[in-house]
């Protein structure tokens, strides 16, 4: 392990960032997932202060700092060991500390059960096709941001932010009433276009402060030797803002894929998606069903959050939310 | 004509009138320099050419072709950025062949001239690397390269040698030029390094303010600076209010003897009246015999020679500089005399008074 002081400041970062996007999705009826994508960096940072300890004396200031690690880590894992426990138990009850019997039989019945795994193929129906819907739709839209003088661009990110800030139930209540006259409740495109909402402001920011720090040179080097610009967008500036663009992406594809308001409100009773079903879990089944299908349910953040590991660590999200 | 064109360019940033009522001439095969501080309109007017801003006014023609209105990648030219702006994501043979695969032309023939190109700056075996993996000069040959191969009429350098260190940036300066008079390529290149510019154009345009000051080549630009603004930019040289009297010059009110036997014999040079004395440091002697004119107030060393700041007599802020040997610099009270001296009135040349040619009168634009 390399230099300590470092590898704690990556870990907080981290942390941090990640955090700020798990908020920003509004997901907070999913809390499985919210846990789960911190995850990574929690790892990280419980590992920092071992190495610490042998390396240099124990001052009070890194014993606060140790301490504070483990309740962050015990804030973290607690809750995910306590759904992986449930997901596994047969009987649990109170005040025994670990399952009295163990018991798979509720994976077994999710993965039996028609309506679950229909809401398993629709959420990875949605959710890359909101993904890319977002994108094409503000991929052009961030570069403009980036690139041109629009009047009132700031005004706009800001905008965008604000969006996520509010409690989002009023704004689906009003938004239900437009879709109604639109004869969009319950329809696949008034899915998307709700779930498309959440993602909006990733794939506005973040893919506008990745063009954004492309010297125009590159662009204008290509177009001299005799590139259009069409030509210049897809093979110069895409590939270099590719990193930033990707972070987007998958923060997009956990906001469609973890999105329950607004899905309950316009699909159902036609789209139940897996966040949607587990209101009803939670509500009609014992708590092993629901602890089975929110492990489910985090496993892609994790899977996902673990491969843009590297490009969140470098930074395309925290420039992302710089405002300039 | 063929070459470069370029008449009454005008373009206005912001409020500010950047390049005003430019013409320039770059004959194919020359090397030009516009010459410049920073803020006078010399990487806007490339741009321009380049077609990476639009003028306001004014026509750019390249070898008979109207490219005003054209854009970048429908221009003969092919620039050197700054920052060499190499594509990162790209070896450096992709990068030198990127614009020759646009043109859609064989796989081999691409091969053919990118390896040709890259034995040109020597970087052949470098051809797999990424830019971030080359050194500043190594950089700034594939940004050489990658412009070259296009085999462009008009090559366009911006300030391609300020971010290499000092030692470099001459063997750098020189490469280009050498490359530059094999291909026969007219090219412009932009720099605010006087150096650079006298040590490889054929001509060079002094810009200030958005306008040409002088174009002209190193040698006329250095001996004869049409304008104040040129004569201060380029070379060294001290400007004291004088007036011209039969034995010579009036500096403030010490009597300078000047080598200009007809001096005497010149009454087109009026006598009267204050000029703006140009001197250059080397024109000026420096001896310890004599009746003394001036004193040294200041001795700076230059490894292999000095300069000299001189008082005139008469009054206390009359100062010019002189160029002597190392061995032996006088100090103290000196007889100073003067080689040559340049007349200006109004910011511009009136006359030269030199020995080899007595009394030039108002020179024309050469």
């Amino acid at each position: 392990m390399g230099d300590v002081p470092v590898e704690l400041r990556r870990a907080e970062r981290l942390v941090s960032t990640v955090t700020t996007g798990a908020e920003a999705t509004g997901a907070e009826a999913t809390g499985a997932t919210a846990t789960g994508a911190t995850a990574t960096p929690a790892t990280q940072a419980r590992r920092a202060p071992a190495p610490a300890r042998r390396r240099r004396p124990l001052t009070p200031g890194r014993a606060a700092v140790g301490l504070g690690m483990l309740v962050l880590a015990i804030f973290i894992f607690g809750p995910l060991l306590w759904l992986m426990l449930w997901a596994f138990a047969g009987v649990w009850h109170y005040p025994s500390l670990l399952p009295q019997s163990w018991s798979l039989s509720w994976w077994r019945e999710i993965f039996h059960y028609p309506q679950l795994v229909r809401s398993v193929g629709l959420s990875f129906t949605f959710a890359p096709i909101v993904t890319l819907v977002s994108a094409v739709v503000c991929l052009p839209a961030a570069y403009a941001i980036a690139r041109f003088p629009v009047p009132g661009r700031r005004t706009l990110l800001v905008v965008l932010f604000a969006s996520n800030a509010f409690p989002k139930i009023g704004l689906y209540i009003t938004i239900a009433g437009l879709f109604y006259a639109l004869h969009l409740m319950g329809t696949f495109f008034g899915v998307v276009l709700i779930q498309l909402l959440g993602t909006v402001v990733f794939m506005t920011w973040i893919p506008a402060a990745s063009f954004a720090s492309i010297p125009r040179a590159l662009e204008d080097a290509a177009r001299d030797v005799g590139a259009s610009r069409l030509r210049v967008f897809f093979t110069v500036t895409l590939p270099l803002a590719a990193p930033g663009i990707f972070v987007a992406m998958v923060l997009a594809f956990l906001a469609s894929f973890d999105e329950a308001q607004g899905t309950f409100l316009v699909g159902v009773p036609n789209y139940i998606t897996m966040p949607v079903q587990m209101y009803s879990l939670v509500s009609d089944y014992p708590p092993q069903a629901a602890a089975v299908f929110a492990v489910l349910l985090s496993i892609p953040s994790v899977a996902l959050m673990l491969l843009v590991r590297k490009h969140v660590l470098g930074g395309a999200l925290a420039r992302g939310f710089e405002l300039r | 004509m063929d070459g470069l064109v370029i008449e009454h360019l005008n373009k206005t940033l912001g409020n500010r009138l950047v390049v005003d009522d430019l013409s320039l001439r770059v004959a194919p095969g020359d090397l030009v320099c516009l010459l410049g501080p920073s803020g006078c309109g010399k990487t806007t007017t490339l741009r321009m050419i380049g077609g990476f801003l639009q003028s306001d006014s004014g026509t750019i023609t390249i070898n008979g072709v109207d490219v005003t209105t054209l854009p970048p990648e429908r221009r003969p030219t092919a620039m050197v950025f700054q920052n060499y702006a190499l594509w990162p994501h790209m070896t450096v043979f992709k990068n030198v062949a990127y614009g020759l695969r646009l043109r859609k032309l064989a796989r081999p023939v691409v091969e053919e001239r990118v390896v040709a190109m890259l034995g040109l700056v020597n970087l052949v075996e470098k051809r797999d690397r990424h830019p971030s993996e080359l050194s500043g000069g190594e950089q700034q040959r594939v940004a050489l390269a990658r412009a070259l191969v296009l085999e462009p009429d008009l090559l366009l350098l911006d300030e391609p040698l300020s971010n290499l260190d000092a030692k470099l940036r001459v063997g750098v300066r020189e490469e280009i030029r050498e490359i530059q008079q094999r291909l026969q390529i007219a090219t412009v290149f932009v720099t605010h390094d006087q150096d650079e510019a006298l040590t490889i154009s054929d001509r060079i345009a002094v810009m200030s303010g958005g306008r040409i000051e002088q174009y002209d080549d190193a040698d006329g630009l250095y001996r004869l600076p049409q304008t104040s603004f040129v004569a201060s930019f380029i070379g060294s040289m001290s400007t004291v209010p004088g007036r011209v009297v039969d034995a010579g010059l009036l500096l403030g009110a010490c009597p300078v003897p000047v080598a200009c036997p007809a001096l005497a014999a010149a009454p087109e040079i009026e006598r009267g009246v204050e000029w703006s004395v140009g001197i250059r440091p080397e024109d000026v002697r420096v001896d310890t015999g004599g009746s003394p004119t001036a004193t040294v107030v200041k001795e700076v060393p230059h490894g292999h020679f000095k300069e000299l700041l001189l008082r005139l007599d008469g009054d206390d802020t009359t100062v010019i500089r002189a160029y002597v040997g190392t061995e032996h610099p006088p100090t103290g009270r000196v007889a100073i005399s003067l080689a040559r001296a340049l007349l200006y009135r109004d910011g511009h040349l009136a006359h030269e008074v030199a020995p080899a040619r007595p009394v030039v009168a108002a020179l024309s634009a050469r």
